[in-house]
């Protein structure tokens, strides 16, 4: 399964990204029977765009073949790319790009859809705070 | 770092007076970086005392394009068997930046109303509409006397791309965070909820908003709610002036718990804001018992931003 | 006779001010009140409207025919938006929250692979007021346009609105035209059939910051322009004084900020007071 991931840099040991459209690098993995092959760092060049960032860098999602995307965010345009190019993509959780590549390759990784809960205050809601 | 956007779909509900205090607050333990992304009328610079002639540098910016046309390669009507007056320009131009001057038998354009699509320039058989690169802002970078720089621009009035503009203070915003070792980024959003608020919002890690107890200010609040739904993400609220219609504060009260939007604090309604805005003070530099207002806000807004992930 | 109120900086007082205004002219002349802040328009609020919708406002949006798309990507190309997106050997596609409905991917398409497709980018209300103001019923009728949350197209909408004032309601002797805050697109589609402006300020470093950048505005778009002073016994009024005559537009009037106006205004009501009365008549009077 191809599999691009949102990255902090350009090495499997770097840090997966929590943003998508203004991720430093994508790094695209071949991955065979848990094993990478075929790693391709690439310097996403969407890191100065405005709207058209996590669109242009869910192209080149597309462009490289990938079926699989991690990451931590992604925003409603590239959503829509991504979807129309039927590319799954996957929660991203803390830590290395090599670190959710094993986790996906284990199945492990939730799946990221537009409609996923908000992230609004857990604890704090309410009125008479003073 | 995080990026903390303010906003409030209201012009005028409190966005500087906000980010200039909190910004404030927060710059005595952290570092951070303050943007001021109203490109319009940008006053955030103002509230925290620094002048357009006291930033350290200003550049110009050039997000935009405009079209410009060349009268001698225009050949309408009897003369051109490719545009036989057929008037693509002024056709295809969904901007309505292009009409025709029936007595000279040209197109003109209004500089006003042109994006830059180029539409026109595809739709023209001769070739006399090209995209050029127009100069369309300006923008600064400052040193606050809070121990903060801000990045600030302006829109050169009559051009267009404010959403643009803001894009490229974010940009240059982030390579000073880099430089600084930034934890904190403060955006200051425009009014309404269009194209330049958009992208103040895209791609920020939380969202303060910013509201006071009207009617009016309520229903602006609702539809920048709906927005940031739309981007997915985490938001907390401030009622600001809280005081001056109590029985709609409570209502704003209700509604947030029911919509689970943590509140992370309440600003009084005092003269004293009002005094300070004038005075280009941060309220709380202007009255230090203020502070505790402030800080509140900001670590209620901190300790959110942690819980949700 | 088609008077813009703006002013540059938000909470200035416009929607206040246009309001009021609008119901007092309505005592005398038939308005239509144009509220063109189509992001949040507020008038509605403020006067309590009914609320009707007249009509959605559409923009381009192109639809793809695979049959005759040839995968060359020159759509992709030209779209300014990052809208189109082609991915190699697959039918290229258009995001639509990005798209401005320019035209230019339909002009470029070698194969006439792209239709007019569109998609609704607003919509325009109209609305009349109810109790307490009755009596105004068939002298004032307020127009609005909202745009689609998320819509970066907001001058597209403000134009439809403008037009379809100008189209359907000729009869009406005023228009007062409500704009945005800001200096920028919205705000000059607002005003381009507008006869006068009026541009509200207040008397702080602010309020003359801002006021300078919208004069130079209007200045550029050859409208002439008058001051209105909100909130004027706070701050210092030399300060818009020394605007007034560094450029040559004078002050038409000054409105207090008193007590009675915040109540009205913390419970979105209309604001009434003489100084709004006398502005209301002074503008009349000055009709050619």
């Amino acid at each position: 399964m191809k599999v691009a991931i949102a990255a902090s840099g350009d090495s499997l040991d770097s840090q997966a990204s929590p943003v998508f459209g203004r991720c430093s690098h994508l790094i695209v993995v071949n991955i065979e029977n848990g094993e990478f092959k075929d790693v391709k760092a690439i310097p996403n060049p969407a890191t100065v765009e405005g709207g058209g960032a996590g669109i242009k860098t869910a192209r080149i999602v597309g462009d490289e073949g990938a079926e699989a995307l991690i990451s931590g965010s992604v925003g409603p345009n590239a959503s829509e790319v991504l979807s129309q190019l039927s590319i799954k993509a996957y929660q991203m959780v803390p830590g290395t790009v090599k670190q959710n590549l094993t986790l996906i390759s284990e199945g492990k990784l939730e799946e990221l859809t537009p409609s996923a809960p908000r992230g609004r205050g857990l604890g704090m809601g309410g009125r008479g705070r003073r | 770092m995080k990026t903390i956007t303010i906003l409030s779909g209201k012009g005028g509900a409190g966005k500087s007076t906000l980010t200039a205090s909190l910004s404030v607050m927060l710059a005595l333990d952290n570092k951070i970086v303050a943007v001021d992304c109203d490109a319009d009328a940008p006053n955030l610079a103002l509230v925290l005392g620094l002048e357009e002639k006291n930033f350290d540098t200003w550049e110009s910016l050039t997000t935009g394009e405009k079209i410009q046309f060349s009268p001698e390669k225009c050949k309408t009507l009897k003369f051109c068997p490719k545009c036989q007056g057929l008037k693509k320009c002024v056709d295809v131009c969904n901007y309505s930046a292009i009409t025709w001057n029936d007595e000279k038998d040209l197109p003109e354009i209004n500089e006003l109303l042109c994006v830059g699509c180029g539409a026109c320039q595809l739709a023209c058989p001769t070739g006399a509409f090209e995209l050029k690169k127009v100069e369309n802002a300006k923008i600064g970078v400052g040193k606050t006397q809070y121990g903060f720089p801000i990045v600030s621009g302006q829109l050169k009035i009559g051009e267009s791309g404010s959403g643009k503009v803001v894009n490229a203070l974010r940009v240059k915003a982030s390579e000073i965070a880099e430089n600084i070792q930034a934890d904190y980024m403060i955006l200051d959003a425009a009014a309404g909820i269009g194209c330049p608020v958009i992208a103040s919002v895209r791609g920020s890690d939380y969202i303060i908003l910013v509201t006071e107890p009207t009617p009016v200010a309520f229903g602006d609040l609702k539809r920048a709610i709906k927005l940031i739904d739309h981007f997915n993400i985490p938001c907390g609220a401030v009622i600001n002036r809280c005081g001056i219609n109590r029985d709609f504060a409570n209502h704003l009260q209700d509604y947030f718990q029911e919509n689970q939007i943590p509140l992370l604090g309440m600003i009084p309604y005092d003269i004293r804001f009002v005094k300070a805005l004038i005075n280009l003070k941060p309220a709380v530099v202007y009255e230090p018992n203020f502070k505790m207002i402030f800080e509140d806000i900001m670590n209620n807004c901190l300790l959110d931003m942690q819980e949700t992930p | 006779m088609k008077i813009a109120i703006t002013g540059g900086k938000g909470g200035t007082g416009k929607s206040t001010i246009s309001t009021a205004l609008a119901l007092e002219i309505a005592n005398y002349k038939k308005v239509l009140l144009v509220d063109v802040d189509v992001e949040c328009p507020d008038d509605h609020i403020i006067l309590s409207t009914t609320r009707e919708k007249l009509e959605d406002v559409y923009a381009l949006l192109p639809s793809f025919n695979q049959e005759k798309c040839l995968k060359c990507g020159r759509c992709a190309e030209v779209c300014k938006e990052n809208a189109v997106v082609f991915v190699k050997d697959r039918y290229p596609f258009i995001v639509s929250g990005q798209c401005n409905g320019c035209g230019a991917c339909l002009l470029t398409c070698p194969s006439g692979a792209l239709g007019e497709g569109q998609q609704v980018i607003g919509s325009i209300y109209q609305g009349k007021c109810q109790q307490p103001h009755e009596h105004e019923k068939d002298h004032l009728l307020l127009v609005w346009g909202e745009i689609e949350i998320g819509c970066e197209n907001t001058s597209l909408v403000v134009n439809a609105t403008r037009k379809y004032a100008t189209d359907h309601f000729s009869d009406y002797d005023y228009f007062l035209i409500d704009t945005a805050a800001g200096t920028h697109c919205n705000v000059i589609s607002a005003m381009l059939d507008a006869d006068l402006a009026l541009a509200v300020t207040e008397p702080t470093p602010l309020g003359k910051h801002d006021l300078e950048l919208i004069l130079q505005l209007l200045d550029i778009m050859q409208l002439p322009a008058q001051i209105i002073i909100n909130k004027s016994d706070i701050g210092d009024l030399n300060l818009i004084g020394e605007v007034s005559r560094d450029k040559n537009v004078p002050i038409i009037q000054k409105i207090p900020y008193e007590r009675n106006i915040l109540k009205k205004h913390s419970r979105g009501q209309p604001v009434v007071h003489k100084n709004i009365e006398e502005l209301a008549y002074s503008l009349i009077g000055m009709r050619t």
